[in-house]
């Protein structure tokens, strides 16, 4: 994947790091916490247990994370496109 | 007409299930479960139709025209579509038919529209049948009489 526009961050304990401006990485960590909230809702509506990935997409913006069972690490990244899910999720996961 | 309808809405979500390994599927309109194909209770369904819709509102409010989620947990995802009205939430094992399901779901919501629609509005369709059988049985239109003119 070499959209220029991929942003790609860590995140441990709280705290992320990416290779962009300080406000990217607050956003990352907003949106994670926003979706790791509602992948939680669903995981306990269909009792699934612990979300660890989590994505949305638009017609031009893409974001994607996966976590740790506990959610206190993990990578992810966001993408001015409505880019493929599986190709980024390999790209910013490819431990998964 | 809704009951002739449900049937070819639940074939084609059937169909729909084939594709990749789907493990279950469930349609919605608005936050009101139409017809739920996964392996849990429907209290179950409409908890997860609730949680997706919030999920759209709460990116809505900032700005965020979602048009996909997609969620993974132990040994299976959900990857949820919003199309109009209607919301679609497939369960799949593997990871890697994720955008292959996303297209098949986008062409489903798209074509099933007519059929939703029908489904919801059953006193609409039935006088449309109704003014066609009208029509039909008006004695000038009948085509025996049409072709006597004719010869």
């Amino acid at each position: 994947m070499s959209d220029p526009t991929l942003n790609q961050f860590e995140f441990r304990d709280g705290a992320v790091t990416g290779d962009t401006s300080e406000e990217d990485a607050k956003n990352f960590a907003a949106d994670f916490q926003g979706l790791r909230h509602f992948g939680t809702k669903i995981g306990e509506a269909l009792e699934l247990g612990n979300v660890w990935l989590g994505a949305y997409r638009e017609a031009d913006f893409t974001h994607l994370w996966t976590c740790s069972v506990d959610g206190q690490s993990g990578s992810g990244g966001m993408i001015a496109s409505h880019a493929p899910l599986f190709e980024l999720f390999q790209h910013v996961s490819p431990e998964a | 007409m809704a009951t002739k309808i449900t049937p070819s809405l639940r074939a084609a979500l059937e169909r729909l299930k084939h594709a990749g390994a789907v493990n279950g599927i469930c349609l919605a309109w608005r936050r009101q479960v139409l017809v739920n194909l996964l392996p849990f209770e429907n209290f179950r369904a409409e908890g997860l139709v609730h949680a997706l819709h919030e999920a759209h509102e709460h990116y809505a409010s900032g700005g965020h025209e979602v048009n996909t989620f997609w969620f993974g947990y132990d040994g299976v995802h959900l990857l949820g579509k919003f199309h109009g009205e209607c919301t679609l939430a497939v369960l799949h094992s593997r990871a890697v038919d994720v955008d292959f399901l996303a297209k098949a779901m986008n062409v489903f919501l798209s074509d099933t529209q007519l059929l939703v629609d029908a489904a919801l509005n059953p006193s609409g369709s039935d006088a449309l049948v109704d003014e066609t059988q009208r029509l039909l049985a008006t004695p000038e239109f009948t085509p025996s009489e049409m072709s006597t003119r004719l010869l």
